[in-house]
């Protein structure tokens, strides 16, 4: 019998709904052993939610066939200006330094604004694109060839309008720290594709973490084995996967298999079987210092694909990140999410301003993602793949304010009525826009999407009843889409 | 329509022990039998958030009331009467519970349970927890085992299940388990040479004797306030937005303390939650306060501090439940709890006892109390604290006295000029008030003239008030601060004076502002409501000598309003009015005020030359500046609901007995430390418990409650509990020397497969378990056992090693500085790691401790990758390698094999076996060979071969299943 089957042979004997929380954790042991040969199948009735407790990235069997199998999320940390992108306000122009209309600001609480605001007209000219004739703003050029891919949501609505509690509302389904991500749950969903790799891999550019920092990819009350993984582009790209200093990987061979071999000493001697689940740790460890860093390597990457994605190896930027999404994504990593920070755009400072950093964050970005999309349709990677662009919340037509004074650069303040997502890929309608904002684009007019309609929808397209997936926490059912009640958004599936 | 619905979906069935057993015969248990079937298959639409057909089964008289339909749902002694019973056993699917979309019907044996029940007299039994513990009798066991009481309870559960006990530890197993459990610590080779020797001469007595050297060990302290630290949520920083450095240290230090002087956990308790509120709190009690000042704050520009306040007064209201009485109290936030008894008006009325707390989420973190670097000197600042607290009074108090007696005049005929906003003169009930008009800027200056109708003038109160006074005492306003006022007499002849102010008496003392900064031009601080307004404010502003006005002057009051908070808020009153007092008898009050505000100068300037940090605590708030409490409906802290009148304990609970008018935080904290709670003592053995065998005898820490688990022994845990309180009168040292003096915790952790497989989870503590070091602990073992180890303690905290890139604050300023290899502070205990809550410390987090953003009751141990890659590569346990490396080349006298299994044993604490030694130097031998064929290698590294296979093998060891266990 080798170790691997006597693990499975030690395996505890009965989860209750409690121990599962607390087996996932001890028997991470064998997480990357069972989830080979493991395949998602739609199975009809309730889900069974209980993993087993040695393979806890095995698939939990979806309540219908899935359309998406991998997800692409890009979050724009900061909340950029649907103004200035994708939502054509014609009326605004009009208005432009005009007094904000009362019926606007009555028994609203902004951020920033003071007393009675103008309102801003959109900073860039639009035009429209390809067959489905969706409008575009000229910042985003290499986007708009790819409107007839894409389905915009301008209708998207959120309940906080600070940043921190915002990210983590559209992040994790609530406003509070400690609820598990989306990458998370989809990783409890989906597990693993990839035994040398995680499941759920998180991406940062533009110089600076978001303000919440890790809690956005945590795994709140879900086992940490969901957590989000943070790699790095530049140095080592998870943390010590580097030997230290004079240590080959030779020389660490030789200690792993000393410290195998004491180790199975000591398992022989005492009989706990956490002893097992270490040896079979370390043997992973092991690969993935090799694993981790080919995949995350770019430099082999050809010259034609660098030209494409506008990627320079060794740098920290969102052009990077998107070559090394689709790299993750052929690796079969289920879900890949992408933060780019900077976008902002109070016109509180130059960076700050629509007339100046904002530009510069479209330049960094647009190239890229087109690219993105582009090289996954290519690989045929689309069809069951899903990608999704937003921010936390959205911005105001009106011209932000702040002390009361006029800025002196353009700039707008959070505004968490109405929001421009897109989403493209598996499952969803391509060139369409759905939902639509009033004249202004201050809030919804027709079809609001709520961040859990956007959870609901998204777990839809992974094969899984949002009601159904969760897990008891605290006296509650808890679920990404939380206690109120959210519709799965039909109208943006193909 | 009525509905019953399996709250949750797919869960695994339940297996508690009593289901499985014959029903007909006995008397069927509401807590063992019947609760369990509605917690999992009803209680999801009738319970305490939903009450779908007006039926719910966490109450007796609501489940034996008639739901919507008229039928009576459960009568007791009448199954064939009972609506729930047809329900239950319907055919059609559209009476069938729970409804067949909702799940799977009842097993045929729970609908005998429950048929059983009802014809027994459907009693109801309060859930286990809610009753207190009582003190329990040795049972009867066949084998005669154990040193006390804690034996004969576990060895009766063994016996049940045909378990027997295993043998105890060798020496050197024994020693390593208590000395990591009691003080976080490995034991030395002398400390194990020494117990094993006396050992031999006299086991009992050496065990006994180790315990309180431990016991007695500073280590000892900071192990325990580490525990104390994840449900406390202590970090260094503030969380959220921004999470800036925040100054709490001290309150470690105080906890580290606490554990090694062993105050009373009763004491432990009310400190923490009141100590405030001591007759006479010393600076330790204050400091104790921080507890629940580690409260998450926001500075993120543009956030409402009211919103972040009423966050922090939820969490401490939760966090009290979940720390003393292991209750899910967070969801009855928005609804009644879902199967346990408690309402949801109840969770405000407990919120209340934090409502009226001074802190505020103001970037300042105010309240906050300097304290000395050094304990030795607190008493001494107290005195000074104390000092300028009373004159503070006494000067305040005067003003106030002496304004409250004198003639005060409403301005008449005033106009107003401002500068970057608009503003008018209005009346409001005859009363001229100055209203802003359209946008507000930050940086709006006032002046507001009138023609007095006094001959002079000795005093000018500006009043502010909410635009809608009544709703800003449950929902406040944005505030104001006055940055700067002088009064400017325009004489007939048109010439003006200006006359700046020397006295400010503000209507409270309260503020976090310092109030006379409004008397300089210099700063844009000053008094005013900050940064919310509740109630309509004022203030005085007094001249230093009367202001003579002949006929004809014209007075004008230049006011100034330059804050801008958190880069949104326009600091600048809405509503404001005047009036002015011109009376001789203020030259009187002048003159004594001269004498009060020195002492008060001077006793300010004595506080705050205390060196040391200001850290955040609690305060009560001004009785005359109360904020109201409200029921949030569904939890929304912008919908306020009904009022909740005074502060409460549940009525579940024993009941709260106060000592004033009204219940206050200080009754509360007695009610939770006091006897007749059901709950304090059990979770508090239950956590030793938990920490010592890794599982608690409920193994849900943070569920005590119906959904929780049930305790495995509860006699055990109610026989601990009850001596927690009595014998031992809630000495955590002495109860952990009880648990540790126990042969159960003594036996071996070595077991059979045949045992294992019995009792793999080791419920029945038929063997010992064996458990991986907790994060802090895997740290210090590195430390120790490479000799690096500080044994200072207390103090700021440290910053060792980080892997590059990691750290990236999102506030620039916040720096981590590592001293330089070889100077101490490099190598403290992990306790005191700079604790930031966006950045954890990673090599702590590959071993599980939280970020501690909320209170964190229990963490579970994984076993993954990224932790082996940790102790693997990590610059620090790099450092580690070499350090043990050295020690075992070094300080190790005589050949290969003694110098490596001396290495093992530092670190496993005992001697290599033949086979694993062999392994060992075989190794060594092969990388050596390695090292020595090709020298490049070692470059950075080691200077010899044999330097370098020293390090690479005490990584080996260090990396040993053996040295990571305990």
């Amino acid at each position: 019998m080798n170790i691997f089957q006597q693990l499975q042979a030690e395996q505890l004997q009965h989860t209750t709904r409690r121990h599962f929380m607390r087996d996932c954790a001890t028997g991470l042991g064998s997480m990357w052993l069972g989830i080979q040969g493991h395949q998602a199948m739609a199975s009809s009735g309730p889900l069974n939610l209980s993993h087993n407790p040695n393979a806890p990235l095995t698939p939990i069997s979806p309540s219908f066939a899935p359309k998406a199998k991998r997800i692409i999320y890009i979050h724009m940390i900061g909340a950029p200006s649907q103004f200035e992108l994708f939502a054509h306000k014609p009326e605004l122009i009009k208005y432009n330094g005009k007094e904000c209309p009362q019926e606007y600001l009555e028994g609203q609480r902004f951020a920033f604004i003071q007393g009675v605001p103008k309102l801003l007209g959109p900073v860039y000219p639009f035009k429209q694109h390809g067959n489905s004739g969706a409008y575009v703003s000229d910042r985003m050029p290499h986007l708009a060839k790819h409107v007839d891919d894409l389905c915009f949501i301008h209708s998207m609505q959120t309940e906080q309008f600070n940043h921190g509690p915002a990210q983590l509302m559209i992040q994790t389904g609530n406003q509070n720290i400690g609820h598990p991500s989306l990458g998370s749950w989809v990783s409890w969903g989906l597990g693993s594709g990839n035994n040398n790799l995680p499941g759920f891999m998180v991406l940062l550019s533009g110089g600076r973490m978001p303000r919440v920092g890790k809690s956005l990819w945590g795994s709140g009350y879900l086992p940490s084995v969901y957590q989000g993984v943070q790699c790095r582009s530049t140095g080592d790209p998870i943390l010590n996967a580097q030997n230290p200093t004079g240590v080959s990987r030779e020389i660490r061979r030789r200690a792993l298999d000393g410290l195998k071999t004491i180790n199975q000493q000591t398992y022989n001697e005492i009989g706990d079987p956490e002893t097992l689940t270490r040896i079979a740790q370390y043997e992973m460890a092991y690969r993935m210092q090799v694993s981790v860093p080919e995949v995350m390597d770019i430099s082999k990457e050809p010259k034609h694909v660098h030209e494409m994605y506008g990627t320079q190896p060794g740098k920290e930027s969102f052009a990077n990140n998107c070559l090394l999404a689709r790299k993750l994504i052929e690796n079969d990593v289920r879900f890949v999410q992408l933060y780019d920070w900077g976008w902002d755009s109070h016109g509180s400072s130059k960076g700050e301003a629509l007339n100046h950093g904002f530009k510069n964050k479209c330049e960094q970005t647009d190239q890229p993602t087109a690219a993105l999309l582009a090289d996954l349709k290519q690989r045929g990677l689309l069809d069951d793949t899903l990608v999704i662009w937003g921010g936390e919340f959205g911005r105001t037509p009106m011209q932000e304010n702040r002390g009361g004074g006029a800025g002196n650069f353009a700039g707008r303040d959070h505004n968490p009525n109405a929001f421009t997502m897109w989403m493209a890929g598996a499952g969803i309608k391509k060139g369409t826009s759905y939902g639509e904002t009033d004249i202004l684009g201050y809030t919804v007019a027709k079809d609001p999407v709520q961040v859990r309609d956007l959870h609901a929808t998204i777990l839809h397209l992974l094969g899984y009843d949002h009601h159904k997936l969760s897990v008891p926490f605290q006296g509650l059912d808890q679920k990404i889409t939380g206690v109120k009640a959210a519709n799965v958004v039909q109208g943006i599936l193909s | 329509m009525v509905c019953l619905i399996s709250w949750a979906i797919g869960a695994a069935p339940d297996k508690s022990p009593s289901s499985a057993k014959e029903h007909s015969s006995r008397i069927v248990s509401f807590n063992d039998d019947i609760r369990p079937i509605f917690n999992q298959n009803c209680v999801g639409c009738h319970g305490g958030v939903k009450m779908a057909g007006e039926v719910s089964f966490i109450y007796r008289h609501l489940a034996l009331g008639k739901g919507e339909s008229g039928k009576r749902v459960i009568v007791p002694g009448e199954p064939q009467n009972s609506e729930i019973m047809r329900r239950l056993t319907s055919s059609d699917p559209d009476d069938l519970m729970p409804p067949p979309e909702h799940g799977p019907s009842l097993s045929d044996k729970d609908i005998g349970l429950i048929r059983t029940w009802i014809e027994q007299g459907a009693n109801w039994e309060v859930h286990w927890a809610f009753d207190a513990p009582k003190p329990q009798k040795s049972p009867v066991t066949k084998l005669s085992w154990g040193n006390n009481r804690i034996d004969s309870l576990t060895l009766a559960e063994m016996e049940q299940r045909k378990l027997t006990p295993s043998p105890p530890a060798s020496p050197a197993e024994l020693l390593r388990r208590m000395s990591y459990d009691l003080t976080g610590l490995p034991p030395s080779i002398e400390d194990l040479d020494r117990f094993i020797a006396a050992c031999a001469k006299n086991r009992k007595q050496a065990i006994d004797h180790e315990i309180d050297r431990l016991l007695a060990s500073p280590a000892y302290g900071e192990r325990w306030a580490s525990v104390w630290m994840d449900l406390a949520r202590y970090a260094d920083s503030e969380g959220l937005g921004a999470d800036r450095k925040r100054d709490v240290w001290p309150y470690r230090d105080w906890l580290i303390r606490s554990f090694n002087n062993d105050i009373p956990f009763d004491q432990f308790t009310i400190k923490q939650l009141a100590g405030d509120l001591l007759e006479n709190p010393s600076y330790d009690d204050r400091i104790a306060t921080v507890f629940h000042r580690l409260t998450q704050a926001n500075e993120e520009g543009g956030t409402d501090d009211e919103e972040f306040r009423t966050v922090a007064v939820m969490d401490r209201a939760s966090t009290t439940w979940e720390v003393w009485q292991g209750q899910t109290f967070g969801c009855v936030q928005c609804h009644s709890h879902p199967y346990d008894t408690f309402e949801h008006k109840e969770y405000y009325n407990f919120l209340a006892f934090f409502n009226n707390n001074q802190d505020n989420d103001t970037s300042s973190h105010y309240p906050t109390l300097r304290v000395p670097s050094k304990h030795a000197d607190y008493q001494a600042a107290n005195n000074h604290y104390r000092q300028f607290k009373s004159a503070e009074k006494n000067y305040h108090l005067s003003g106030h006295n002496f304004v409250k007696s004198t003639q005060w005049h409403n301005t008449k005929g005033s106009t107003v000029k401002s500068k970057r906003s608009k503003s008018k003169v209005t009346a409001v009930n005859d009363i001229e008030e100055i209203h802003t008009e359209g946008t507000v800027a930050s940086r709006t200056h006032f002046d507001v003239t009138w023609e007095p109708e006094t001959t002079r003038i000795d005093a000018v109160r500006i009043n502010i008030i909410p635009k809608d006074i009544a709703a800003a005492k449950s929902l406040p306003e944005n505030g104001s601060v006055l940055s700067y006022a002088e009064l400017r007499v325009t004489r007939a002849d048109g010439k003006v004076e200006k006359i700046p102010f020397q006295h400010i008496i503000p209507d409270s003392t309260e503020s976090s502002l310092n109030p006379r900064l409004s008397l300089s031009s210099k700063s844009s601080s000053g008094w005013g409501p900050f940064s919310k307004i509740y109630h309509p404010r004022w203030a005085v502003l007094v001249p230093k000598s009367p202001v003579k006005l002949s006929a004809g002057s014209k007075v004008t009051l230049h006011l100034q309003y330059n804050s801008f908070y958190l880069a949104g808020f326009v600091m600048v009153p809405h509503r404001s009015s005047i009036s002015y007092s011109g009376d001789p008898k203020w030259d009187n009050w002048r003159s004594s005020a001269t004498e009060l505000f020195s002492q008060f100068s001077a006793t300010s300037k004595a506080y705050r030359k205390t060196s040391g940090p200001s850290i955040p605590v609690i305060q009560q708030r001004d009785t005359t500046l109360p904020r109201k409490t409200h029921v949030f409906k569904r939890g929304n802290w912008l919908e306020k609901g009904e009022l909740v009148e005074q502060a409460n304990t549940p009525a579940a609970f024993p009941k709260l007995k106060t000592q004033g008018k009204s219940p206050t935080r200080l009754d509360m904290a007695r009610w939770l430390a006091s006897p007749e709670n059901p709950l304090t003592a059990r979770i508090a053995v239950n956590r030793y418990w938990h920490q010592l065998f890794g599982r608690g005898i409920v193994e849900t820490l943070e569920d005590f409650g119906s959904a929780g688990m049930k305790p495995t022994n509860q006699a055990l845990l109610d026989d601990l509990a009850v001596r927690f309180q009595t014998d031992y009168k809630w000495s955590n040292k002495a109860i952990l020397r009880e648990i540790v003096s126990s042969a159960t915790y003594q036996q071996t952790a070595t077991a059979s497969v045949e045992k294992r497989a019995k009792d793999p989870e080791n419920i029945w503590l038929s063997y010992s378990p064996r458990r991986r070091l907790q994060a802090e602990a895997v740290r210090d073992m590195g430390l120790v056992v490479s000799g690096l180890i500080s044994n200072t303690l207390y103090g700021k905290p440290a910053y060792p090693p980080i892997p590059p890139g990691v750290w990236k604050p999102f506030s620039s300023g916040d720096k981590w500085n590592t001293p330089a290899i070889g100077n101490p502070e490099r190598y403290r205990r992990s306790l005191y790691t700079y604790w930031k809550r966006s950045i954890p410390y990673p090599a702590l987090m590959s071993f599980d401790t939280p970020t501690r953003e909320v209170c964190s009751k229990r963490r579970l141990m994984s076993n993954t990758p990224v932790a082996a890659l940790t102790t693997l590569n990590d610059v620090a346990f790099a450092e580690f390698a070499q350090g043990l490396a050295r020690r075992m080349k070094y300080d190790c006298e005589g050949s290969l094999q003694q110098k490596i299994a001396f290495g093992y044993r530092v670190a496993t604490s005992k001697n290599p076996r033949p086979e694993t030694l062999k392994e060992l130097v075989l190794t060594f031998q092969d990388i050596e060979q390695s090292y020595k064929k090709n020298p490049k290698q070692m470059e950075g590294m080691a200077g010899t071969a044999d330097g370098a296979a020293y390090t690479v093998i005490a990584s080996l060891i260090l990396n040993l299943d053996a040295t990571l266990s305990k």
